[in-house]
Order: C-alpha cells, then structure tokens, then sequence
C-alpha cells in the first residue's frame, strides 16, 4: 500500500507528541542514584505490590473475563447491547468515578458493605480493594479480546466436535478455549498492563497506605514533589514495562494477523 | 439403524423427508445451493430444524426438546473437514474415543485402528495444516468412524479432490459404507449409482424424487431429477408401441420390462443425449424441438434442446443458435417407455 505524502507531517507529529514527554521523562533521570532510587524500601515496597495486585487482577480477569466474554458473544436477546456496554464502562470512564462506584458499592455503608461486614470481611482500604479497583478498571480489556477472538470464529470445529460425542463443557475445554490461546495472551499481558498503572480508582477506592494499597503509580504521586528525582526514577521503570508490554503485546498481534 | 427424519430448516428454505432403511446408503443428489449441507447438518443438530428425525428407535427431534448433536450418535463428514487444529492428526481421530469417556492412551490406539481402516497411518503425528484436502477428508472420515455413530452422514466427500484422490477415495468410502446406515450427500449420479442403494433428488430444499437408485436415474418421473440422472423427459400416453406427447408428437418406443407401460395411461421416456441424433428434416418418429443452448461438451457439442438434449460433432453445430428448430430420433434402438402416475 502507498502512503500518501501529505499526511506524513500529522504522522509525525503524532509519533512526537507521545514520544517527546517520554524522552523528556527520561531525560531528567538522576541517572547517578538511579538504583538506589528504585531500590529504596519504600520503591521496592511499592513495586512488589504493584506486581502482585495487579498480578492477581490480571488472572481475575482471565477467570472471568472469558465465562463473560463467551456470554455476551452467545447472548441472544434484547438488550445484550445494554449489557455489554455496562461491562465495558470502566473503558472509558474516568477511573476517580469507578473508584466512587466501587466505595458505594463495597465501602462500609456501601451497598453490599453491610453484608460484607456481617460476614466479618471488610474490602474498603485493604490490598483487596486494590485488586478489585484494578480488575473494574482491567476486565474490559479481556472480554474485549475474547469476544474479538470467538467473532473471528465460524463455531462449526465446535459444532463437530459435538457431532463426536463431546457436550458443551468438553467443546469448551478441546476446542473453543486451545483456539483462544492468542486472544487470552495478550488480553491477559493488557489487564495487568492496564492493573500495574492504575491510579485513579485504587486512590479513591483503596487509599495510600504504604504496604497495604500504596501501589506505583501512588508512590510516584506521593513523591512527585517531596522526591521529584526518586518519581522520575519509578516513573521510567514505569515506561520500560509499559513500552515491554505494548511491543511484546502486538507483535503477537501482528503475527497473529499474518498467519 | 433406521433413519426417518421429516424436518424444516425455514432460515434456509429447506423442507424434506427421507427414509434410510437399516444398513443402506441413501444418496442425496442435487446441484449445488440445493441444500444438501443444510439438510445433513440438521440431522447432525449443527443446525437448528423443526419436524422430527427418528433413528432406530431413539426420537432425535420432535419429542419434547431436540437431543443435542453430541447425544445424537450421529457422524458427520463435512467437505471443509473441520479437523481441529490444535490437535494432531491421532488426537482429532481419538477425540470421539477420549469424549465417550476413554483414556488417552486407549483413545489413540483406537484412533490408530481406524487410520489404519482408512489407510492413513503414516498421517498419524502430522498436525492438521499440513494436510492436503484429500489427506484431510479421510482423517476426517476416520474420526467420524471412531465416534462409533449410528448414523454416518458424508458431505461431497469427492469434491474438490484431484482425480486418482478421488477415485482412492471412491473406493475407500464404498468400503466403508458396506452395511452401514449413511446418507451421502452428491451432485455426481457416479456416486449414487455406485454407493447407493437408494437417492433422493433434492431440487432448492425440497425432495422431488425418492426411492431406489436405478429406478429413479434410469426411469425418473420429474423433468429435475432427468436433468440430474443426465437425462431428458418426455411425458405422454402410451399406444402400444409410441409414445404420443400432449404437443401430438408420436415417438416410436418400445416398452421396457420394468413399470411396463399400459396402452391408454401415461408414460415416459428418459433417453440420454447420445441415444438420440439430430436429423436435417422432419422424419417420421422424430421429435420437433428448438435449441436452448449449445455447451462443448467432451470432444463434441452438447446440443439442449427445450425437451431433449443430444450430443453432436462440432462441425454439425454450426447454425445451431438457441430457437433454431430441429429435429431429433433415435440414434439405435428405440428409446424405452415406462409407466408413470
């Protein structure tokens, strides 16, 4: 395919406006204390709990993610558009607003904070509550690739497979789910992506309390003024896993295309 | 098993109703888009249909709820193969075997047994995209085989296969459907003739004719399932020794011994292309026509006519533009009348 020349000057602007304030980040790295910077208790704290939420989320994602995107792919009645867009809200809303909904919803006078709280557990400012900000806010991503993945399938290797003997779970597990593999690689690697950078709903929904939900990107707002170089230095290895996902993510993508 | 199904695939405009005696093949000939997929997939449950399907004596539809495809015991040969890909070649063969509860170890010696039934042994490592569409179609054959079904359905299973694949193949399928209850779905009167003891024509989702394969390819009573035998049909009245159309045209016959004609009632004649010429003037016993088209056909020219057809050389189709009139007779031996009703 040619590329017509004229629009070249939009490209490149485009590419700029994204890879200028990277390079500029990178740029104001005290490249001197830059491991002990990132290696700091408080980092190394942060970090590893980002690692392990937004871990745990991302595999929340994948166990429900896929029963739900299979549903809404299945789904035959009206409405099903409805519900599709609530499940894929956290998308496009701002994540300070889903961490209000998740407070309202899971907080101690929140709507199921009552129960929760007879039952002895308690959600609000806890690592939990971390997870659950980050799986509203990564969820989408996974049904998202799921419900791609099952369009782009015509459902008669499915439908043989019946023909052979095999009822509707054995089908799921021989051959809808082996043939999701790509799909639920790179949905899985965009959820946890997309759970390591959280910040607006864990803030609202989880607080800052280091160890327990002080995330990453928390730590990195937290510092921004008190320690600008420790938050340039977090906020780069932000941008590495960030441009390591994102490269790794669609090359398969791509890949995927190709074959 | 015996097969009774009566069924509707309204979404596809198909409406059908076939008896498979127990141990027989029963042809499904039509052209293609005639339904013939349709009609295989719906007794398969991949499709959905109303009506009712009986086989032996289990109700598959028409009970309270359709028995869903995986309780049906019924095998399904399609023409993509639909083999899975993210199994090997042993693994899709041994996939009936493995859901009917077995262990993988016995599923695969029982998905080497039927590679072996199918002469295919040497595919077994293989993974599915490295198939041709031929190795395909018997792997796909072996594991229908090995889900043990009852019932065993073939979708053009000669299609879009190079010719000694086919013939292979021809060969391998007539073997297989020894003794067996099946249903093969053809546009080829070979493959009914060959491996079917009865055919249904099926003519845009409908059946036009339904009964045993000589009789209906060789004798037809509509003018589709003519065209489909490779015939043409002329309908009219028996006199004795011609056969007088409702037109005037007396063709000279002679009754066969099978559905002999009655003088008084109506009868037909089937007579292929090269059992008819064309002659240059009206003779007694030839039949008036005017050309509908003219197709090469072999080495020679295939002359349709708007109620025979015949098979000339090429140089005596010069001329011949659709509504030139023309005359056809018998090329031998008159052609041979049998009761209709």
């Amino acid at each position: 395919m040619t590329y017509p020349r004229r629009l070249l000057p939009l490209a490149v602007l485009g590419a700029l406006l994204v890879a200028v304030p990277l390079v500029a980040l990178a740029s104001r790295v005290d490249w001197a204390n830059f491991v002990p910077l990132v290696t700091s208790p408080s980092a190394v704290a942060a970090f590893g709990l980002s690692l392990r939420t937004a871990g745990v989320a991302a595999a929340l994602c994948l166990v429900l993610g896929v029963p739900l995107g299979l549903a809404l792919h299945r789904a035959r009645f009206h409405g099903i558009s409805v519900v599709r867009a609530f499940v894929l809200a956290p998308l496009v809303l701002p994540p300070v607003v889903g961490g209000l909904a998740l407070v309202y919803a899971f907080g101690r006078r929140g709507l199921l904070g009552g129960t929760l709280e007879v039952l002895g557990i308690e959600v609000a400012f806890t690592t939990a509550a971390v997870v659950i900000a980050q799986t509203f806010v990564a969820l989408p991503f996974m049904v998202l690739a799921v419900e791609t993945a099952l369009a782009s399938r015509s459902g008669r290797h499915e439908a043989t497979a019946g023909t052979l003997g095999a009822g509707p779970w054995l089908v799921f597990r021989r051959v809808t789910l082996p043939a999701l593999i790509p799909a639920l690689v790179t949905g899985t690697v965009l959820a946890f992506a997309r759970a390591l950078g959280e910040f607006g709903a864990t803030l609202t929904f989880a607080g800052s309390l280091e160890g327990v939900t002080r995330t990453a990107p928390l730590k990195i707002y937290l510092a921004r003024e008190a320690d600008p170089d420790a938050a340039v230095a977090l906020g780069l290895v932000l941008v590495i896993v960030a441009v390591a996902v994102v490269a790794l993510t669609f090359r398969r993508a791509r890949q995927g295309v190709a074959a | 098993m015996r097969l009774e199904a009566a069924l509707t695939v309204a979404a596809r405009g198909v409406d059908v109703t076939l008896s498979v005696p127990d141990g027989t093949t029963l042809a499904l000939l039509g052209p293609n888009g005639a339904g013939k997929s349709t009609v295989l997939e719906a007794l398969a449950g991949m499709v959905a249909a109303e009506g009712r399907i009986a086989l032996g004596d289990r109700l598959l539809l028409g009970g309270p709820r359709p028995v869903p495809s995986h309780r049906r015991r019924i095998g399904i040969v399609t023409q993509d193969s639909a083999l899975l890909p993210s199994l090997t070649v042993r693994d899709n063969v041994g996939f009936g075997p493995r859901a009917s509860g077995m262990t993988r170890e016995a599923s695969r010696t029982e998905a080497d047994r039927w590679l072996t039934r199918v002469d295919a042994t040497d595919l077994a490592a293989r993974t599915v995209d490295s198939l041709s569409g031929g190795q395909a179609r018997r792997v796909a054959l072996a594991r229908a085989l090995a889900a043990t079904p009852d019932l065993l359905l073939l979708d053009e299973p000669f299609a879009a296969l190079d010719l000694e694949v086919a013939t292979a193949m021809r060969s391998l399928v007539g073997s297989v459907l020894a003794e067996r209850t099946a249903v093969l779905a053809t546009h080829e009167v070979l493959d009914a003739f060959a491996l079917a003891q009865d055919v249904a024509v099926l003519d845009s989702g409908r059946v036009v004719e339904h009964g045993p394969t000589e009789r209906v390819l060789t004798r037809p009573r509509t003018a589709f399932a003519a065209r489909m035998a490779g015939r043409s049909l002329l309908v009219g009245t028996w006199t004795g020794h011609a056969l007088v159309t409702p037109e005037g045209d007396s063709v000279p016959a002679s009754a066969g011994s099978e559905e002999k004609p009655r003088e008084g009632e109506p009868a037909a004649i089937a007579p292929r292309p090269r059992e008819l010429r064309l002659v240059s003037e009206p003779t007694p016993g030839a039949i008036p026509d005017r050309v509908r088209a003219v197709e090469p056909h072999g080495d020679g020219v295939r002359i349709h006519g708007e109620r025979l057809a015949t098979d000339v050389d090429p140089e005596q189709a010069v001329g011949l533009v659709p509504g030139a009139r023309i005359h056809l007779a018998p090329a031998g031996d008159p052609p041979r009348a049998y009761a209709v009703t």
